[in-house]
């Protein structure tokens, strides 16, 4: 039958509900994941490892696109308050251009600027003035013995000539994000006193846990410095964005310790095959569906999992209305192939619904949405099948080796879901069921061609 | 306004896939990131005039950003500050390339607008339609991962392939001439009526018919255009010019363009007996007269004719055999006429039709040496798709 008017307001408004966004905490839409008690919950191994450092502590949380980061990033923090800590969120794109490689005097600059800001907005003042008030007085104030920058007045300092652009209206903060040659300039200055900077922000942080102190009491402080796994550069400078990022984390990892504060930092994914024996980086992983034996048997939990993060999409009734008289069974066929991605199964409903011309919706249509989502991922070439089939073989990433390139590439696998990271207490990779069988079929046909 | 031809081979209308991208303005709210292939240039703007009519009728607005070579770069700035009207029903973007520089552009503006999904997805409030070959898909998921991530589909649009065996609507076939390009059939059959029945003039009249069946073919009008080709025929049958090579080409002319018209009419044993007609008539001639440089070359095209139709069967073999032999024909008329832009964008369709990766790439060379011939850019992107085709199959 055809579709009724009452067909097409039911799925206008569930088109609507399966919007791809982060879901802010309390949305109904919002499908719990983690409920297995061996641990694999993200945000419990965050919250744990803060709970128990006590005074201060250095997390690093990743996950690959559309795994839900930002998501579990507001379940982390939600959870933090009710537990009674105090919580400093930011994003670090409100203060550094993701096109430009990284310094760690910027990001110390950053940390404090941007942690005094999100004070500022829980009306806490910091003995009277900003952090980037007291920064432009410390660069005035710094005395540098070494060849002039930029100077504009005879006698000026290096530090006063970078500060004295700032007297005639330059803001620091948007320099920073903005303004290349200053951030060069600030690079140069800071460059042989990076422990002083250091010391300079450890002590305005010092001062303001005491402001936050005074007015909240002796709560505990975790900061949340979101969106650094973003700084990437560009196609000209993408290799040395990325080793900047690298440097941070690996030369100045101790820097990147806060006095009094609970610190969790977003990075890259693939900061963790880059550096596998630094710190260890909490990732998201994909829903499991299945356990790693060689049948991929059914994981059950995480098809409840998705079915229930289906169900919460629809209306009271709406997934029959939808999928017929056996919703579990026919929403199966998609949920067996989105890889256990929010976003893919997203992406598969959304062209169901497209393509629905009557209700519920035929098994055709639903094949007709895999058949179109499949092709998202074509054409694979032939070295890419090669290695994902190894991969779907071993269930381990891999990786012929640890250079810039390969990383790269098994980045660009995770990031774009031909690959998925799984953990069942322990972690594994695999290819996700889209492809599959496409990828058997080119190595078969390549092999067949070069007569092996 | 949606041009004959455009309306013709895509028949927009029709296509599941078009249908799902309009259900998305009739379902969705606020921005979605739409990812759109065509074939070629034609197909794009099938695919624009269409949207924007739909939109019209909704009284709404398509805004369009220009994306001549030059502006590429300046993309990412224009679209975020790109001011909509208030009627503003989506923005379009099409990223055609004729060159190794554009699809560079294009990887760079891809990388650059990724940097700014967030503020893409903020801003813009409507859906973003980004168009472009088949190769867009994968410099956007490469080049573009942030924004490839939200994207909310993909639509892929393909010209309208006539089933086999079945009766299909009168549409111009491939590859023959453009309405622009082929002869006002009404000037033609005023002409051939006024020698009709006038002895002497067969050979005139046949070819007046010729030429009104072109017309009509590129007007849609096939099965008015055989009714004038079998006339033609039977009067070049019946011995006009029979020992006339140019009579002879003509009738040459007459059956492979009837065989065509069969093709699109669905009538697969008809159109082999035409080209198969035309073949004999083609080999006759260049054995007649091998130095004539342009026998040759219709009796390629009359190869490629036969292999098409192979292929179309599902006969895989006999298809290849065929083109080689137009291979072998090509290639031996570019290297004796190296001139003729005409001989070498016919190699370039030869090598294509192999579908292996090195042929392809000569295809791709050949082509990118040529200056600006009116074809280049359609056969670049028809190329370049194969060979992402044939990377993915492992085909050579």
């Amino acid at each position: 039958m055809p579709l009724s008017a009452s067909d097409e307001q039911f799925l206008k408004t569930l088109f609507r509900n399966l919007e791809d966004k982060p879901l802010p905490q309390g949305d109904a839409r919002y499908q719990p994941v983690y409920d297995d008690p061996r641990g694999d919950d993200p945000v419990d191994l965050l919250l744990k490892h803060i709970d128990w450092s006590d005074v201060s502590s250095v997390q690093m949380f990743s996950g690959f696109r559309g795994s839900g980061k930002t998501t579990e990033l507001f379940r982390l923090r939600a959870q933090l308050e009710v537990r009674g800590y105090r919580v400093v969120y930011a994003d670090s794109l409100d203060y550094l251009n993701p096109a430009e490689p990284i310094d760690i005097s910027e990001l110390l600059i950053v940390l404090a600027g941007a942690f005094d800001d999100g004070l500022s907005q829980l009306g806490v003042s910091v003995a009277g003035e900003s952090y980037w008030t007291r920064l432009k007085n410390y660069l005035i104030r710094t005395e540098v013995e070494v060849p002039e920058i930029g100077l504009k007045v005879e006698g000026e300092t290096p530090g006063q000539s970078l500060a004295g652009g700032l007297k005639a209206g330059l803001d620091l903060k948007l320099a920073l994000k903005t303004t290349p040659s200053f951030r060069q300039r600030l690079r140069t200055v800071m460059s042989g006193r990076i422990g002083e900077l250091k010391n300079q922000v450890d002590k305005f942080l010092e001062d303001a846990v005491k402001a936050a102190q005074s007015k909240f009491g002796n709560q505990r402080i975790v900061f949340l410095l979101d969106s650094l796994e973003q700084i990437r550069g560009s196609l000209s400078n993408e290799e040395e964005v990325i080793r900047s990022v690298e440097r941070l984390f690996t030369h100045h990892e101790r820097m990147l310790k806060l006095p009094y504060l609970h610190v969790v930092y977003t990075v890259p994914p693939w900061l963790q095959f880059a550096m596998p024996n630094a710190t260890q980086v909490v990732m998201i992983p994909s829903i499991r569906q299945w356990n790693n034996d060689e049948t991929r048997s059914r994981y059950e939990r995480g098809w409840q999992v998705l079915h229930g993060l289906l169900r919460r999409r629809f209306d009271e009734g709406g997934c029959e209305r939808f999928f017929g008289p056996d919703p579990e069974q026919a929403a199966g066929r998609l949920i067996a192939l989105c890889g256990g991605h929010f976003r893919d199964l997203l992406l598969l409903v959304r062209e169901t619904v497209l393509r629905a011309r009557a209700l519920p919706v035929s098994e055709e249509v639903t094949e007709a949405a895999i058949t179109a989502v499949r092709g998202n991922f074509l054409p694979i070439a032939i070295e890419d099948a090669e290695w994902l089939q190894e991969i779907g073989r071993l269930r381990s990433a891999a990786l012929p080796s640890a250079r810039a390139g390969d990383v790269s590439r098994l980045t660009r696998f995770l990031d774009t879901h031909f690959v998925l990271y799984l953990t069942n207490g322990k972690e594994w990779y695999d290819t996700h069921p889209l492809i599959r069988e496409e990828v058997a079929q080119i190595v078969q046909r390549s092999r067949r061609t070069s007569g092996q | 306004m949606l041009s004959s031809d455009a309306a013709r081979r895509y028949r927009l209308s029709e296509s599941e896939e078009w249908r799902k991208l309009l259900r998305l303005f009739e379902l969705g709210d606020g921005f979605a990131f739409v990812v759109l292939t065509a074939p070629d240039r034609l197909g794009l703007a099938a695919c624009e005039s269409s949207l924007a009519h739909f939109l019209s009728a909704r009284g709404q607005s398509l805004a369009v950003l220009t994306t001549d070579p030059e502006e590429i770069h300046t993309l990412p700035e224009r679209l975020l500050s790109l001011e909509r009207a208030p009627a503003c029903g989506a923005v379009w973007i099409t990223a055609a390339e004729d060159g190794d520089s554009e699809r560079a552009a294009w990887r760079h503006a891809a990388a650059a607008l990724n940097q700014q999904r967030n503020l893409v997805v903020r801003r813009i409030g409507v859906p973003l339609i980004w168009a472009g070959g088949p190769w867009l898909q994968v410099v956007l998921r490469e080049m573009a991962p942030d924004l490839w991530s939200v994207r909310t589909m993909v639509v892929v649009i393909e010209p309208v392939r006539a089933p086999l065996g079945e009766p299909a609507e009168q549409r111009r076939p491939e590859p023959l001439e453009t309405v622009e390009e082929a002869p006002d059939p009404g000037l033609a059959l005023e002409a051939a009526e006024r020698l009709r029945g006038k002895p002497g003039r067969e050979r005139q009249l046949a070819d007046l018919l010729a030429r009104a069946a072109r017309g009509l073919a590129a007007r849609g009008d096939t099965a008015g255009a055989l009714v004038r080709l079998d006339e033609a025929a039977a009067l070049f049958a019946g011995g006009v010019g029979a020992d006339d090579r140019e009579a002879l080409e003509s009738a040459a002319e007459v059956e492979a363009l009837a065989g065509r018209l069969q093709v699109v009419l669905g009538s697969t044993a008809e159109a082999g007996r035409r080209f198969r007609q035309a073949l004999s008539m083609r080999e006759g001639l260049v054995g007649r007269y091998p130095d004539h440089f342009d026998l040759w070359w219709a009796l390629a095209a009359s190869y490629t004719d036969m292999g098409d139709l192979m292929k179309a069967l599902g006969e895989g073999e006999p298809a290849r055999q065929y083109f080689e032999q137009a291979l072998q024909i090509r290639q031996k008329l570019v290297s004796q006429e190296p001139g003729r832009a005409d001989y070498r964008i016919d190699l370039v369709k030869s090598l294509a039709r192999t579908g292996n990766l090195s042929n392809l790439k000569k295809a791709e060379e050949l082509l990118l040496g040529l200056g600006d011939v009116p074809e280049k850019a359609r056969l670049l992107g028809a190329i370049r798709a194969l060979q992402e085709t044939a990377k993915a199959t492992g085909a050579g």
